[in-house]
């Protein structure tokens, strides 16, 4: 039977070219796209590292000099960091609240970020000198607590850290990269500023990666407690905090706007006053959100090819059919049953889409070679290859079966003596 | 004689119902896929209330400030300095404004209230390079500005929000716990307006964060300068005013240097230009480089189906043709015959198309644009998108309609009457 159809096509192949040719550009597209879709979904659904439920950011602004209530120069008795540590005491006291930190540049989702250079004091810095610098997480020993970020044993990283200067929590990518899978990181000293400050591993903590489209990278955590936390409280302004509070249960917007309106002056120290609160959530939004456009960009390219191949189908299989009205009726004269007109032409019609394969082999091939596939965020797996190709013949497929379904109806309803009246 | 063939297509439209129906949906889809990329290009481009004179306006959205030991690099915005000496100055524009854009919870005097607005500190050049509706008042005056009182011009949604009405002059609202009189009342502006867009608007003089800002000697501040051309032909010489204004601002040799690379028209901007890590400007090559693939697929995949209708209908007219050619029909005359057939079909999708990509704008403006953007009638129907759409419908036609019919046009007259 395939031999016949092999033949029939062949013998078809001035009006078989086209639809042959648009089935192989967009089995190719189609797969690039689903293989994108692939590596988005893999990455996606791996495990974060931190968790951001019912976080909110509280943002922080230093009063106007016409805004009453101003604490002039002259009255001023305070600092920047005491004003903060005081305004974490004030908000950490309500009972709805369940945790207090705060961060530079570091919260999951924020705008910004740091990098420094460190290099191990005792370790791989040939590692180090080739990646120069790693982003680093101001963050205060809070944020283990409220982000729920556990060592790699599954133990809290808060208790590690607590109350200690000058130690630094580092991710396993890290620890690799200066250590080469040795097991007692904890305790070794790194470089940082220029070699000339070191500070102590005081922790290793899960992979953690900056949203669900990125690979885990080296990076590492630097505790604020103590003159570290002074300091970098001092130079970065306490109002550019990034000011993360737990709340015990779930809030909407509105829910949080009361909230904070009844903790009236508690809000405020000294010139340092909240004026705003955003949940982690929605700076998450902000960021993924060009992910989820170009996500639905590329559906809409993807349902544009398979219509057009619906259409495609549709049309070259009509005409046809118009074409070969004679010959149908004669088998149907012969006595061939309906069914198994049919299903002669469905298998047209997916013969033409595997003989696409080959080609498309060749094609993945060739990208492979080219590298033009992500192997950086996820591995090329023969998993990988077998489902985006599964994926990619049987949406193709069904588009097929559906467009070639609607001129077979037609045809096989015809009487044999109308269809024998073309012959 | 093309009537003649108007009535021929027709009459072949109406005999094979089915193919036509296909071909004409999918030319529609093709145009309409084709013209919602057009249509994003097209509502960066063209002006609109309130940005209606785009096509005269000048963009300054960054500037460098470098240390004159070149130790210290920057890549920012301008301070009110330089607002001052460089911006304010040009006698060629019309209009000139520096905008700052900031978030700011807007409060009432009795009622604390914790929603964001957008808010933009700017002066009174602003409401004479953008065309604002007002609903009620009016903008801040200059006497406002100079003496820095606060006052702001808020949008008509946040005045109904807020005071319930959209005739709040002469109230208060409490921004940072500062008091400011609404002296007017706007429409609000779209998104897509993106250097008018904001809630709120104030003199930038009433904030003291944006008055006399002395980050990297002065220079660095959070400004960006938009300008009001006369006409197009001045943009040059506005340009050599910058520069000249610039390099006088250096004279006087402050700390840091100031310079003013890029100066943006709409189109600039358009066309992906942006002033973000020292700024890049780019012109029609890089944007059709980035382009024009997808277009070309947008293109492609359909013509390769309509490709394979044509030929089929063609085909079926072989006798026909042989028996015109055996009568002393040209080449030529035959193949513009199936071209201009063939047209009406893609004429007749490429219609569907336009209303389709504007039904598909709005339904998919929350991954196109963003969520919130208003897409209004203004902006949609300018003349870009006709030409753009019986462009690329003639280009289809071409493409899909073109190979068959040069085929059937060099058929020997023996073979086609045959029927070969």
């Amino acid at each position: 039977m395939i031999k016949h159809i092999l033949k029939i096509m062949w013998n078809q192949r001035r009006s078989n070219g086209w639809i042959f040719a648009e089935l192989l550009v967009v089995a190719a597209v189609l797969w690039m796209m689903i293989d994108a879709f692939w590596v988005d979904y893999r990455t996606y659904h791996a495990p974060l590292g931190f968790d951001i439920e019912n976080v909110w950011r509280f943002k922080l602004s230093n009063l106007d000099v016409k805004a009453p209530g101003y604490v002039p120069d002259s009255l001023y008795h305070s600092s920047d960091p005491e004003d903060l540590t005081q305004l974490m005491t004030q908000i950490r006291q309500n009972p709805e609240v369940d945790d207090v930190c705060v961060t530079y540049y570091s919260c999951p989702y924020s705008n910004g970020n740091s990098w420094r250079e460190v290099k191990p004091v005792d370790g791989d810095t040939i590692y180090a000198a080739h990646m120069e610098a790693f982003q680093m997480r101001n963050v205060t020993p809070e944020y283990f607590r409220l982000f729920r970020i556990r060592t790699i044993d599954g133990e809290s990283v808060y208790d590690k850290v607590a109350g200690r200067h000058n130690v630094i929590v580092v991710t396993p990518e890290m620890a690799e990269g200066f250590y080469h899978g040795t097991s007692n990181v904890v305790g070794r000293r790194v470089y940082h500023s220029n070699n000339e400050l070191s500070s102590e591993i005081a922790a290793v903590s899960t992979s953690i990666r900056t949203s669900e489209y990125d690979r885990p990278e080296a990076s590492y955590f630097q505790c604020m407690e103590g003159e570290t936390y002074n300091s970098t409280v001092s130079d970065f302004g306490a109002s550019n905090a990034e000011f993360c509070v737990r709340m015990k249960r779930p809030y909407t917007q509105n829910e949080m706007n009361l909230f904070l309106d009844g903790m009236g002056e508690r809000l405020k120290v000294n010139n340092l006053y909240v004026y705003g609160v955003t949940p982690i959530s929605s700076f998450r939004e902000q960021q993924l959100g060009w992910k989820a456009r170009m996500a639905k960009n590329r559906i809409s390219l993807m349902s544009f090819m398979l219509i057009n191949v619906f259409f495609g189908i549709i049309g070259t299989f009509w005409l046809r059919m118009q074409n070969r009205k004679g010959e149908i009726g004669l088998r149907m004269a012969l006595g061939a049953h309906r069914i198994t007109l049919e299903r002669y032409m469905y298998a047209e019609g997916l013969c033409l889409l595997a003989l696409t394969l080959p080609w498309l082999f060749f094609f993945a091939f060739n990208m492979v070679y080219m590298d033009q596939l992500d192997s950086y965020r996820q591995p090329l797996t023969f998993v990988r290859f077998l489902a985006t190709f599964g994926f990619t013949y049987l949406l193709m497929g069904a588009m097929i079966c559906i467009g070639v379904w609607f001129p077979v109806r037609k045809a096989v309803r015809l009487a044999p003596a109308e269809a024998l009246h073309y012959e | 004689m093309f009537k003649q063939y108007f009535k021929q297509a027709l009459q072949m439209l109406k005999e094979n119902r089915l193919t036509s129906v296909i071909s004409i949906l999918g030319t529609a889809l093709s145009i309409s896929m084709i013209l919602v990329v057009v249509l994003q290009f097209q509502i960066n481009l063209v002006g609109f209330r309130p940005e209606s004179n785009r096509d005269r306006m000048l963009y300054i959205l960054g500037i460098r400030a470098d240390s004159r030991d070149d130790k210290n690099r920057n890549s920012t915005n301008m301070s009110d300095g330089v607002v001052k000496e460089c911006l304010y100055p040009l006698q060629t524009p019309e209009a000139v404004t520096a905008i700052a854009r900031n978030n700011a919870i807007v409060s009432l005097p009795d009622r604390q209230l914790f929603r964001e607005y957008v808010i933009k500190y700017t002066d009174p050049g602003f409401w004479k390079v953008f065309d604002f509706r007002f609903v009620s008042g009016k903008p801040f005056t200059d006497a406002d500005f100079s003496s820095g009182l606060p006052r702001v011009v808020i949008a008509n949604t946040l005045a109904r929000e807020l005071f319930g009405s959209e005739d709040p002059i002469g109230k208060d609202v409490l921004i940072g716990y500062v008091p400011h009189t609404v002296t007017g009342v706007v429409e609000d502006p779209t998104r897509a307006a993106y250097s008018a867009y904001a809630d709120v608007w104030a003199p930038y003089t009433s904030n003291a964060n944006y008055v006399n800002g002395m980050s990297c000697g002065g220079v660095c501040g959070s400004f960006q300068g938009i300008i009001l051309a006369r006409s197009t032909s001045d943009f040059e010489s506005i340009r050599t005013e910058i520069k000249q204004a610039v390099s006088r601002y250096n004279a006087a040799g402050r700390e840091f240097v100031l310079g003013m690379n890029f100066v943006f028209s709409r189109l600039d901007l358009a066309l992906g230009s942006n002033d973000m890590n020292g700024g890049i400007r780019k012109g029609w090559k890089e944007y059709l480089t980035k382009t024009a693939p997808l277009l070309l697929f947008l293109l492609l995949v359909p013509t390769l189906n309509l490709t394979g209708v044509v030929q089929s209908s063609v085909q079926k007219r072989r006798s026909e043709m042989g028996l015109r050619k055996a009568f002393g029909a040209t080449k030529g005359r035959l193949l513009v015959q199936v071209l201009c057939e063939n047209l009406i079909i893609t004429l007749i999708g490429g219609l569907i198309g336009i209303v389709l990509s504007v039904v598909m704008l709005q339904l998919g403006k929350s991954f196109l644009l963003t969520k919130e953007t208003a897409v209004t009638f203004e902006m949609l129907f300018k003349p870009v998108l006709f030409a753009a759409a019986l462009f690329f419908t003639l280009l289809l036609n071409l493409l899909s309609a073109g190979l068959p019919a040069i085929r059937i046009a060099r058929e020997q007259i023996v073979d086609a009457l045959n029927n070969k």
